[in-house]
Order: structure tokens, then sequence, then C-alpha cells
């Protein structure tokens, strides 16, 4: 870990106990489905308020063959928080019935969805805030699914790259709980060539330098990126934007909501 | 003649103006408590930062009851207050106030409008439109609020009009990620400002969280050969103490260049060329 970057936890503690207990609650409910970046925001969680205000749901997808089960449950069990296991099947099972013809975009987008809305749920049985776990890479790709896993009231990793979140586990203590590294989807969007490894410690450097850094594609370019890559990237930040906006709103008055 | 100084590094609550205001009398409490003679409060320290549209709610006339007690006590120390002034002209400002003998003896409406967690201030604010260093029983006071701090033009026109000291009420998020790091911030013209124009600077940053935004902190003072008298954490409620020395003042001035050597004349006719040409 940087040393910068050792300098946001204490920062990232007192953002979750400050949004948690401004919005009048003590609580919190945070979704294990096997993610590093879940157990991550875990133990913020715990650091900010305490274990017992951590409510723990371990949700993972019931198709998933990567051990992400096991992970989830060893995460609970590390942040020490009451935890409660759901089997999302019995919830999926009637819309498969329905839909058999659903390909495994709609039904993992299906089983997604699902567990939000148990987590909403779980959020007013226990009076708790949703904490979300999406990491800007994530999010600036559009990697996540809108309505699922960025519902929340606070995600205490929004604005830290994927890799931040990877360097954070360790001094947080839940670096060996990571699973294998995601392989990341980004649509080729149509452009040819390139050099674009599909994980994270690729993507973040190029990343950070066309958010962060403003960089024009003729700077990076100069610095040794593939036209094509970045062109890639530029793409997908560009298409996925409907999923960090809120809805799109034909303004008609001086003032619309 | 010396004085001392209180910096008050403090976490307002958002648009709590009772809270603020008893939070402000504990405070007080506590500077007269160590003898201060001047007590300074970060921006808007009776509002909070990240207001919107309850802006107007919290909004207060510089003759309000809900800070009366605050008023009365400043006939014992000096007092500097931000908050969210209804101005005559039925517009909102963000001022902030030297209370001195029991009244508004000096007042700065802050001209450069900044980003909030709520949006830009202007959305819902009205600009000032003057830079004013005024004389009090401390020596002579200027004040730049918040952004107004980051324009040299602002320091130097008070420099002109014969600053000691200046007061730099702020509500400074810490962006421990930026790259580069903010660090153009007051640790930069903090030290710049006091050892060019010759004048004490008081920085005084807020601490605390409001919707996501994290305040830094680190008030500081300077003295007028630029040296860092004191300095708060990061986090957390504290009283930073320290000296105000008109001595010390007078020493810096002797021997170097600073603003008594201005070439007004010439600053004045450029002012007008390119209030003129540009």
């Amino acid at each position: 870990v940087s040393a910068d970057l050792a300098t946001v936890l204490p920062v990232l503690v007192r953002h979750v106990r400050s949004a948690v207990r401004g919005a009048g609650y003590r609580r919190t409910v945070i979704g294990l489905t096997g993610r590093i970046e879940e157990a991550v925001v875990g133990a913020l969680a715990v650091r900010a308020l305490r274990p017992e205000a951590t409510h723990l749901v371990v949700a993972p997808d019931p198709e998933d063959e990567t051990g992400a089960l096991e992970r989830a449950r060893a995460m609970a069990e590390r942040l020490g928080g009451p935890t409660e296991e759901i089997d999302l099947d019995p919830h999926v099972d009637p819309f498969l019935d329905e839909a058999p013809e659903a390909n495994p975009l709609r039904r993992y987008g299906f089983v997604a969805r699902v567990r939000t809305a148990l987590l909403l749920d779980r959020s007013a049985a226990h009076r708790a805030l949703v904490l979300g776990a999406v990491s800007k890479t994530d999010r600036l790709l559009g990697l996540h699914r809108i309505h699922a896993e960025e519902v929340c009231a606070v995600d205490p990793i929004g604005d830290l790259y994927a890799t931040e979140v990877r360097a954070l586990a360790k001094p947080l203590g839940v670096a060996d709980l990571a699973g294998p590294e995601p392989t990341i989807e980004v649509s080729d969007a149509g452009v040819d060539g390139g050099e674009l490894e599909p994980n994270y410690a690729w993507i973040d450097p190029l990343l950070r330098l066309i958010h962060d850094g403003r960089l024009r594609r003729k700077a990076l370019v100069d610095l040794g990126y593939e036209r094509a890559d970045v062109r890639r990237l530029v793409l997908a930040i560009r298409r996925t934007s409907y999923k960090r906006t809120p809805p799109v709103i034909p303004v008609l008055r001086e003032r619309p909501v | 003649m010396s004085f001392l100084v209180a910096m008050a590094q403090m976490s307002p609550r958002l648009g709590d103006v009772r809270g603020n205001v008893e939070r402000h009398l504990q405070i007080i409490e506590e500077a007269r408590a160590k003898r201060a003679d001047v007590l300074l409060f970060p921006e808007l320290s009776l509002t909070g930062v990240a207001l919107g549209d309850r802006a107007v709610d919290v909004s207060l006339t510089l003759d309000s009851p809900e800070f009366a007690d605050v008023r009365r006590a400043s006939k014992e120390l000096a007092i500097g207050i931000g908050l969210i002034e209804r101005t005559t002209d039925r517009l909102l400002r963000n001022s902030y106030l030297w209370l001195d003998g029991g009244t508004v003896l000096q007042l700065h409406r802050k001209v450069h409008l900044g980003e909030t967690a709520a949006g830009h201030e202007a959305s819902v604010l009205a600009p000032g439109r003057r830079f004013r260093a005024i004389d009090t029983r401390r020596g002579r006071v200027g004040i730049l609020t918040g952004a107004d701090a980051r324009h040299l033009t602002a320091a130097s026109v008070l420099a002109l009009d014969g600053l000691d000291v200046l007061v730099a009420p702020l509500a400074l998020p810490a962006r421990p990620l930026e790259e580069p790091p903010p660090e153009a911030g007051p640790s930069v013209w903090g030290p710049a400002y006091a050892s060019l124009l010759r004048c004490y600077v008081f920085v005084v940053n807020r601490v605390g969280v409001e919707e996501g935004v994290c305040f830094a902190g680190a008030s500081r003072a300077y003295g007028p050969t630029g040296d860092l008298l004191a300095e708060g954490g990061d986090e957390g409620d504290e009283l930073i103490v320290t000296t105000l020395d008109h001595e010390h003042l007078r020493r810096a001035r002797v021997g170097e260049t600073g603003p008594r050597d201005e070439a007004r004349d010439v600053v004045l006719r450029e002012m007008r060329r390119l209030a003129r040409e540009r």
C-alpha cells in the first residue's frame, strides 16, 4: 500500500460513520457474494461502527463455480457481524420456470436484482443502511448492473480504483479472502487492434489517466498507449454513462426536480 | 503590543444554527480560559457548507437574535464567525463577520463563490463586491473567505489597503488521493502571502464530514516572514493558540521590500488600462 493510499483508511471510516449516523441510523447491511470489494467495505463498516451493527447477508450466485459461497462465508466469519445466509434459488426458480429461454445474462441480472431486493428488505427489517461495494473502475466502465450492486445509501469505495481497493484489503486484514481475479469484459466497441489486457492491473492506470488526469487521446498515445485501447475505454465510459446518472427527464420548466 | 489569537478548528453541524451557536459559546469559553484576545472560526461556522436551497432557512441578518450571545461575547475578545447573511437587497451571501466590542466591526462577503456537495454556491448565493482592510484594536484586518484566498489580486488589494492580519476562513475538503496532491493550497499561498505582504496570515479550516466531503483541517498561522507559527491536525476539534506580535510586524517591515514600496501609481495606472482595454 502506498503511503498516500494508507492515509485514506481513517478518512473512509469517518465517512461511513458520519454518513450512517447523519442519516439517523446506527446499523448497516452488506451483501456478500464473494467479491473482495465487499470484504473491504465490510471491514470499513466494522471499524466505523461495531461488528454487531454490521448485518452480513451471504447470498452469492447459486450457479457460481469459483467458490464464491465459501469466500462469502469466510468473509462473514472474519468480519464477525450477525450473519444470515440466503439461498437465492427459490427466489430465482419461478422466474426461470416462466422464462426458460433466459440466457445467462438475463438469469444473472435477475439474481443480482433479487439479491438487492432482499438486501433492501433486510435494511427495513434491521433499520440498517445498505452499503455498496462498487469500485471506481467498475462504475466508470459500467461493469456493474444498474439497480443491482450499485443500489446503496453509501458506497465507501466508489472513488477508489479496483487495484486500490485490493491494495486496501491488506491493511484491513481481508486480502487472503480474494477470489480469482475476474476477467474484465470491456466491449471492443467495434475498435480493431490494441493490446488491452482484461485485468484491473492493466486497465486502471490508463483509466486514471483518461478520467482523473483528463488527458487527451494524443497525449496518451505519446505516453505509449495504443490508440485503439484508449478509444475502447473512452467509448466504454461514454456508452455506460446512463448507469451513473439519474433518469433523463425532459426539462420543461426553469427548475426541474 | 502582542495578542493571543485562537483558531477554532471545528465541525459545524449542517443547517443547525442553534446547535452551532451553542458550540461557538462553548469554544468561546475555552478561548477565554486560555486568555485569547481573538478567536477565529472557519467559513460558514454557524451553518455548515452544503446547504443548497436550505441556505435561505438558515440565513441571518447582522442583528439576528439567534447569535446575540456570540455578539455579546465579543465585548471581551474579538470573534470571527461565518454565516449566510440575508442582506438588505433581499439576497443571500456567504459572509464572515469580525465581531468586536459587542458589534459587527468588519464584514467580508465572499466574492469568488465555489463548489459544495450541494452544488455551486452561486446557484443560491450572490457574490460580494469588495475587499477592504479595516482597523481593529488588534491591527488592520482583512478577510478572504474560501476561494477568495486563492486570488493573488484579492490579497494584493488588501495589502495595498494596509493589511496587518489576513484572516482566511475556509471549508477546504481533503482529497487524499488527488494527483498532483492539492498542496497548491494554504500551505503554499499562506506563507507566500505572509512573507510577500509582510503580514500575519491565519488560515482557519474546518473538519468533519458533510455529504461525502471530508474537510481537511490543518489550520495554520504564519508570521510576517512566512514562518509557520502553529498548525492544527487533520481531524477532530482543536483550539490552536498563537501570538500576534506587532513588534514582529515592525521588524519584518523594516528591512524588506513589501507593500510599503509598492509603486501604487504604476499599479493603478495599469489597472485602469486593463479596465479599459480588456
